[in-house]
C-alpha cells in the first residue's frame, strides 16, 4: 500500500510517497500563488516519477500553510507533529527536534514513539527564520547554501548588534559598503542565526539528542554555530532535511489509514 | 551658518539657520541614507557650499542621528535633546512629543521648562516606525507621500496581522492576491502604526492637559494622526515646521546654543 504526506512552506513545497517503510518518491518545488496549486503540483511531480496518479495512494496526510484547503487529502496534522515524527523515524535516537522554515522557526520536543511532548515557535519576528539569511544571502549575491560553505572560510566575522532583520540588513549593508570580506560577513549573520535559533531552545526542557530540519539545515555555518552554541552535534538524517514535515505526514498517513 | 545634520536610517535630513538674520531657517535638503554615513555628510556640505557659493570654513556643522555615531569629528548631539530643543523653541508648552523615526520611535515627555522629564525609545524592532510603511508601500507600488491620499478613501481598513515590517510586507502581497482594496491595506498599515505608538505613549503616560506633538517623517500623515487622536482622545498639534526636520533644526539650535555659550 502506498502513503503519501505533503508539506506546504513559506517557501517550498514538499511532497513524499512510501511504500510500507521506504521512501519511493519525492519532490520538492518553490510554492506557486496559493497553496492548493501548490500541493496539486508538488503531489503530481512525486506520483508521476513513478507514473502513479493519486488514486494509487491509500491514504495522503497533508501539514503546513493551507492544509485544510488541500482538496486531495484525507486528513491534516500540524508541522509540528510531523516534523518530530519524520525526524524519529529516522532515528529513533533523536528527542529535540529543530525546525527551521521559511517564515518560521520551531522547537520540538518528541517522545520515543515520535509522539509531541512540548514545543516553542516563533512566527512573528523575522529574525531566525529562513527569511532572515535569504534576505543577507541576497545582500551578499549568494545562494544560500553558499552563505553557509564561504562563511566556514573566516577568520574574523563580523558582529551584528542588532537581532531585528530590519536593523541587521543595515549593518549588513554598512559592512558590504566598507569593503569587509563577504566571508566575515555571512559568518556574522550565521552566528546571528544560530544565537537567535539557540534562545529558542533554552524556552522549553530539550534532550540533548538534537535533529535539525527544514532548509536551513543546509547552511552548513548556521549548522556548526548552533552545535557549538548548544554543545552537541546533531543526529544524522539520512534523507533531505527538507522532506522531513511531508515524511513524518506520510508515516501519520499510514498509521492513520491502519486505523481507518 | 549653522547647519543641523540628522542622519537618520532612511534618510539624511539637513537644515541651515543663518545667524545673521535672527537664525531664519534658509535651506533644507534631504538625503538617502545609503552607504556610508560620513561620505554622505561630506558630499551634502560639498553641495550646500556650491549651492549656496558659501566657504565650508563659515559652516558650523552639528549632528544627530541613529547613525551619526561615529561621526567624532563634528559637533554631536543627542536626537532627544534636539527634538526637545526644536520643540521648546516651536512649540512652548509641549508635554510630549512622539517621534516616528525610520527605523525607531520615541516618545518623548517635557516638562515645563522644556526639560526632557521622562522618555521611551523602541529601538528593539522596527514596526511601528517608517520602514514598516515604507516596505508595505513598495509592495503596492505606491510611493509613501501618498498614503494619506490612499487611507482616507478607505470605508474599511484591514488590519494587518504581522507585526514585523519584512512579514507584513508578504501579508500584503497576499492581500493583494485575494483582491482587497488597495485603500484598505493602506488605512490598515496606518494604524499598525498608531497602534504600536499608543502603548508607548500610554506607558510614558499622559496628563489631564497635553499638547502633543507628532515629529518625524510619518509626522506629516494627516491619517496617522487623526487616528492617534481618536485612540488618545486628545488633540495633537502638527509642528510649524516639516515634522522631517525638526530633530535636524534641534540640533542646529543646540549648536547655536553652545556656540554661544562659548562666546559668554
Amino acid at each position: 500500500m502506498l502513503f503519501g504526506g505533503i508539506d506546504i512552506g513559506s517557501l517550498t513545497g514538499k511532497a513524499v510517497i512510501m511504500e510500507g517503510d521506504e521512501i519511493i518518491s519525492s519532490s520538492i518545488i518553490l510554492v506557486k500563488r496559493n497553496p492548493v496549486l501548490t500541493s496539486e503540483l508538488v503531489y503530481t511531480e512525486a506520483l508521476s516519477k513513478l507514473n502513479l496518479t493519486p488514486d494509487d495512494i491509500n491514504f495522503c496526510v497533508g501539514t503546513g500553510y493551507g492544509r485544510e484547503r488541500i482538496p486531495f487529502i484525507n486528513k491534516s496534522l500540524s508541522e509540528i507533529s510531523c516534523h518530530g515524527k519524520g525526524a524519529n523515524f529516522l532515528n529513533n535516537d533523536i528527542k529535540s527536534v529543530i525546525d527551521v522554515g521559511g517564515q518560521d522557526c520551531k522547537v520540538i520536543s518528541i517522545d520515543q514513539k515520535g509522539e509531541l511532548v512540548d514545543f516553542r515557535m516563533n512566527e512573528k519576528c523575522a529574525a531566525g527564520t529562513g527569511r532572515y539569511l535569504e534576505i543577507m544571502a541576497d545582500l551578499l549575491g549568494l545562494s544560500l547554501t553558499e552563505l553557509g560553505t564561504i562563511s566556514l572560510k573566516s577568520k574574523s566575522p563580523i558582529a551584528l548588534s542588532s537581532e531585528c532583520s530590519i536593523y541587521a540588513q543595515s549593518e549588513v549593508l554598512n559592512y558590504i559598503s566598507r569593503k569587509i570580506k563577504k566571508q566575515d560577513i555571512a559568518a556574522g549573520i550565521n552566528y546571528a542565526m544560530a544565537k537567535r535559533v539557540q534562545k529558542m531552545t533554552e524556552k522549553i526542557s530539550l534532550s540533548p539528542e538534537f535533529a535539525i530540519t527544514g532548509g536551513v539545515a543546509k547552511n552548513a555555518g548556521v549548522v556548526k554555530n548552533l552545535e557549538t552554541l548548544l554543545n552537541l552535534n546533531f543526529q544524522p538524517l539520512s534523507v533531505d532535511s527538507q522532506l522531513i514535515g511531508a515524511l513524518g505526514a506520510a508515516i501519520f498517513a499510514q498509521s492513520y489509514s491502519i486505523s481507518k | 551658518m549653522i547647519i543641523g545634520i540628522d542622519v537618520g536610517s532612511i534618510l539624511v535630513k539637513a537644515i541651515m539657520l543663518d545667524e545673521s538674520i535672527n537664525n531664519t531657517i534658509v535651506y533644507k535638503t534631504v538625503a538617502k541614507s545609503a552607504g556610508d554615513p560620513e561620505y554622505i555628510i561630506k558630499n551634502l556640505i560639498n553641495d550646500i557650499a556650491q549651492n549656496l557659493k558659501l566657504k565650508k570654513r563659515d559652516l558650523n556643522i552639528g549632528i544627530t542621528g541613529r547613525n551619526s555615531e561615529n561621526l567624532d569629528v563634528y559637533h554631536k548631539f543627542s536626537e532627544m535633546n534636539s527634538l526637545a530643543a526644536a520643540i521648546n523653541t516651536l512649540h512652548r508648552n509641549t508635554q510630549i512629543i512622539v517621534d516616528i523615526g525610520g527605523f525607531t520611535n520615541k516618545i518623548i515627555k517635557v516638562d515645563d521648562n522644556g526639560r526632557i522629564s521622562d522618555y521611551l525609545v523602541n529601538n528593539i524592532c522596527s514596526s511601528g516606525s517608517g520602514v514598516f510603511l515604507s516596505l508595505i508601500c513598495k509592495s503596492l507600488d505606491i510611493n509613501i507621500s501618498q498614503i494619506d491620499e490612499y487611507a482616507f478613501q478607505s470605508k474599511n481598513p484591514l488590519q494587518i496581522s504581522s507585526q514585523c515590517s519584512i512579514f507584513a510586507e508578504t501579508e500584503v502581497i497576499y492581500l493583494m492576491n485575494e483582491g482587497k482594496n488597495l485603500e484598505d491595506i493602506v488605512a490598515g498599515a496606518c494604524r499598525s502604526i498608531s497602534g504600536r505608538l499608543m502603548p508607548l505613549i500610554l506607558k510614558v503616560g499622559l496628563d489631564s492637559i497635553n499638547q502633543i506633538v507628532l515629529t518625524g517623517g510619518l509626522g506629516k500623515s494627516e491619517f496617522i494622526k487623526k487616528d492617534l487622536e481618536n485612540q488618545l482622545k486628545s488633540q495633537i498639534t502638527t509642528p510649524k515646521l516639516d515634522p522631517l526636520f525638526v530633530c535636524a533644526y534641534g540640533c542646529a539650535l543646540s549648536l547655536l546654543n553652545d556656540s554661544q555659550e562659548g562666546l559668554n
